[in-house]
């Protein structure tokens, strides 16, 4: 409750702080929307050329590209300073500060930043499940919205998880920006149907990575209903508690070596 | 003859600099490459699966472009978007009117578009000599020799001659447009996202994943923007899927951007000047 | 009992030994050698409650990094610190309540937002109550001279005024230890007097304990009754400031302009004990007010050589570690 009630405060002054660079705010969602916006349409020319890709329809792509882009938004807008912590921030010495306050810093870093500009991304996944989710027949009742529902949140905590366990590399080896932006390329990959690639790509996905089983299945989910739909709801929260846990372990680790250079 | 003669004495020490700048970042580039190549795999499984699904299988042609000239234009195109993706000149210029130093470049007996051009210049001869012409040299092999690829020897050489053609404005272009967000720092200092617009432009227009040849009419109009010309129109041409009489038409067209954008930029960066001398006071 | 133990407190940093060339590049990716730097060499010593403290030491002697164990920014190779009885590891966050830092070169305030944001959010984060927030948050707002630029952006503050802010943020959930580093460093005389003087009375009135590093000599005889003194990692003094003074502190120099011809044999002869250096540009008459008396010196110089420029400077820190390692 204190740290809820803390969140919101950070979260005004970090917006604060954004209006007080209007331009910057615009042009940053505009960036967004356009990078959203045309890999969107790069799918749909694709696509378009053929009647269906393995029996999925435009409809049914454009769908699961808004899913994915959902849980990518809500991650960019939450925890973007990940990002800067793990190209700059540890090797300038910039977090002094954090580690002088009574909370822990992994909530300081996650607080003190609410990134507007993924705004961009979100205006393009509310769009996509709205329009293309009014085209498509749906089999599966209020448990299949809700699994999505849970996938989408699920999602969005493993790819935060992700970036907290590779931006803390940045403790031990100063920066780990470029390993962060490698790993976080794969979350675009779950925007296409898994069905499409080979079945390593999809034992990565579902197993290694889990975001095309938070993603890809609840999606499945939503027209053939699946008997085992419980067993997958267990599956990802418990894949995404575990996960989450063992990423916050080794960031709680790492911070500890901490050098503040730069000074 | 003797005025491009000390032209060039007085700015290839900048082209030199850009080679060595290129040298400085190998690691990051090598970086660079292996992620940006895995996206092209996915696309690639995308690809295959489009090619799948149509009427004809996997031995269809659609739009022009049969599965095999598909992976081969992803690659080519990887690579060339590889080339257009370093040097990027936005960044120095960004810094220099952050630090305040482009005010001093004024009273240098160099011009501060010319500098820039050869540093450029420097990195991008470097990286098209030692990343992608061997390369492609290798891709191309493979395809030819396979038979992918069947064209005659003397319209590829034809074709190659075009490409490097090509390949030349496309760092003219490229580096205008460069210049040309690192002046917008004038105006907004979110260089990040002007170029991050940027990318997902010339991407999309540039053909960088879907050739523009499935977008029918409008892939006509945009096969004429200053993007295609740093992708799509090379590209195409190295294909063999461009004629001489288009490839004519495409240089006397990228010729005219070239020289809209360069006259832009110096609007731009004469009115910035005023701006910055009135403020600066 | 001391509130802080430190306990052959070291840290060693690692840096990685790059070799030249493309293949020292890809040796570095497989094995990566490094060289030890010992910035902290064990050291040990105890601060009673209600002391201020001098820590100093010329720059690179291991000053910062000490100051940064001791308030949990940084984690030590070896030894200890523990506050209250606390120590880091388990209880970092109880003890980064009682204890408030300010980093001359750093802002810890928000920068793009009005002043009073940052402390609405400092009281939340450290949870200090209504009444004490009021009751705090005006008396530093008049010790500090805070109101005309509350409702200012952090950004828009002259240095004076940023300072006085970062020291009032520091103090605002009323800690037990205050660390400064370098808090007088580029201000002018008059925040400077202001920021010792809001020192001084918080020392009496709450008997907050100080740790203090400066190199401003001005800053230490003022404030500090105690001094710590750092080199190359290792402590080479601790003790009282007049004992150091005594040794060393009366020392001045007086620097003259080199185009004055001076007679080094009945300057020494006059005087006895004094240094004379040439610089170029000027020269330096080293000497110490116990052996020389300044005011006969100067009026000396000024009859004899009818001098009309120059400066005189206290000893440096630099000055005080370098003899005192002579010494040793």
């Amino acid at each position: 409750m204190r740290y809820l009630k803390l969140y919101s405060t950070y979260a005004k002054l970090s917006l604060m702080s954004k209006l007080v660079y209007k331009v910057n705010a615009i042009i940053g969602v505009i960036a967004f929307l356009f990078t959203e916006a045309t890999s969107l349409l790069t799918l749909y020319i694709l696509v378009s050329s053929v009647p269906s890709i393995d029996g999925y329809s435009i409809y049914h792509i454009g769908f699961l590209f808004g899913l994915t882009n959902m849980a990518v938004g809500i991650d960019h807008l939450l925890t973007d300073r990940l990002w800067t912590v793990a190209y700059f921030e540890v090797k300038l010495g910039k977090l002094d500060h954090m580690f002088l306050r009574p909370l822990p810093v992994l909530f300081q870093v996650i607080a003190s930043e609410v990134q507007l500009e993924a705004l961009g991304e979100l205006i393009i996944a509310a769009a996509l499940l709205i329009l293309c989710g009014s085209q498509l027949t749906f089999t599966g009742g209020v448990g299949a919205v809700l699994l999505v529902i849970l996938g989408i949140i699920c999602a969005a905590v493993i790819i935060t998880s992700f970036k907290i366990m590779v931006a803390s590399l940045a403790f031990k080896f100063k920066r780990s920006g470029p390993l962060l932006q490698f790993i976080y390329g794969f979350s675009g990959y779950t925007k296409y149907p898994m069905k499409i690639y080979p079945k390593i790509i999809q034992a990565i996905l579902t197993f290694v990575i889990p975001l095309g089983l938070c993603l890809y299945y609840p999606f499945e989910n939503l027209f053939a209903p699946m008997e085992n739909a419980p067993l997958i709801a267990l599956a990802m929260v418990g894949f995404t508690a575990v996960f989450s846990a063992i990423c916050i372990f080794v960031w709680n680790k790492l911070v500890k070596m901490y050098e503040s250079t730069g000074t | 003859m003797k005025n491009i003669k000390r032209t060039l004495k007085l700015y290839l020490p900048f082209s030199k600099a850009g080679v060595k700048i290129e040298l400085a970042y190998k690691a990051q580039i090598v970086m660079w490459m292996i992620i940006s190549f895995i996206e092209v795999f996915f696309v690639i499984f995308l690809y295959e699966a489009i090619y799948r699904n149509s009427p004809d299988g996997m031995s269809s042609v659609i739009n022009g472009f049969s599965f095999y000239d598909m992976i081969l234009y992803m690659i080519t195109s990887f690579f060339f978007t590889f080339l257009m993706g370093s040097g990027d000149t936005s960044y120095d210029i960004a810094t220099d009117i952050r630090e305040g130093t482009i005010a001093n470049t004024m009273t240098k007996p160099v011009s501060y578009r010319l500098r820039h051009l050869f540093t450029y210049f420097g990195v991008f001869g470097f990286d098209a000599v030692v990343v992608l012409l061997p390369f492609l040299t290798v891709v191309y092999g493979i395809f030819i020799g396979t038979g992918l690829l069947q064209v005659t020897a003397g319209r590829f050489i034809l074709n190659v001659i075009f490409f490097l053609l090509f390949t030349i404005i496309a760092g003219f272009v490229n580096n205008a447009l460069s210049y040309f967000i690192g002046l917008m720092v004038f105006y907004t200092d979110h260089l990040f996202g002007l170029n991050m617009a940027r990318n997902a432009i010339q991407g999309f227009l540039g053909g960088q994943m879907v050739p523009l040849a499935y977008m029918g009419a409008v892939g006509v109009v945009f096969s004429y923007t200053p993007f295609a010309f740093m992708n799509s129109v090379p590209v195409l041409t190295l294909m063999g899927k461009v004629d001489v009489m288009q490839a004519i038409i495409y240089i006397l067209i990228a010729l005219v951007w070239i020289f809209v954008i360069e006259l832009a930029n110096r609007l731009i960066f004469r009115h910035a000047l005023k701006k910055l001398t009135v403020q600066g006071g | 009992m001391s509130i802080i133990n430190v306990k052959d407190l070291s840290k060693t940093f690692k840096k990685p030994v790059r070799e030249e060339g493309l293949r020292g590049m890809v040796k570095a990716l497989f094995s990566r050698k490094y060289d030890e730097v010992r910035a902290v060499d064990g050291i040990s010593f105890d601060i009673e409650e209600g002391e201020i403290v001098g820590y100093i030491g010329a720059n690179g002697a291991g000053k910062s990094t000490t100051i940064k164990m001791m308030c949990g920014i940084l984690h030590p190779t070896g030894g200890s610190v523990t506050v209250g009885g606390l120590d880091f590891e388990k209880n970092r966050q109880k003890i980064n309540k009682q204890m408030g830092v300010v980093f001359g070169q750093k802002t810890q305030l928000w920068w793009d937002i009005p002043l009073i944001e940052t402390f609405k959010i400092l009281k939340s984060i450290y949870e200090v109550s209504d009444e004490d927030y009021e009751e705090r948050f005006n008396y530093l707002c008049d010790l500090l001279d805070m109101r005309p630029f509350l409702t200012q952006t952090v950004r828009s503050l002259s240095l004076g005024q940023r300072m006085r802010a970062d020291f009032a943020a520091a103090l605002i959930h009323s800690p037990k230890i205050v660390y400064l580093d370098e808090p007088t460093i580029g201000l002018d005389v008059l925040v400077k007097d202001k920021i010792r003087g809001a020192i001084k009375e918080l020392n009496k009135k709450y008997n907050i304990t100080v740790i203090l590093t400066t190199h401003d000599m001005k800053d230490i005889e003022e404030l500090c009754n105690r001094i710590i003194i750092i080199d190359k990692g290792k402590i080479l003094y601790d003790g009282s400031l007049a004992n150091i003074k005594y040794r060393f502190g009366n020392t001045k120099t007086v620097f003259i302009p080199s185009n004055v011809s001076l007679d080094e044999g009945e300057l020494k002869e006059r005087f006895g004990s004094i240094e004379l250096e040439d610089q170029g540009e000027r020269w330096a008459l080293k000497f110490s007010q116990s052996d020389v008396d300044l005011d006969d010196m100067l009026l000396y110089l000024i009859n004899t050589y009818h001098i009309k420029d120059f400066k005189i400077e206290d000893i440096s820190i630099e000055d005080i570690t370098k003899q005192l390692y002579e010494k040793h």
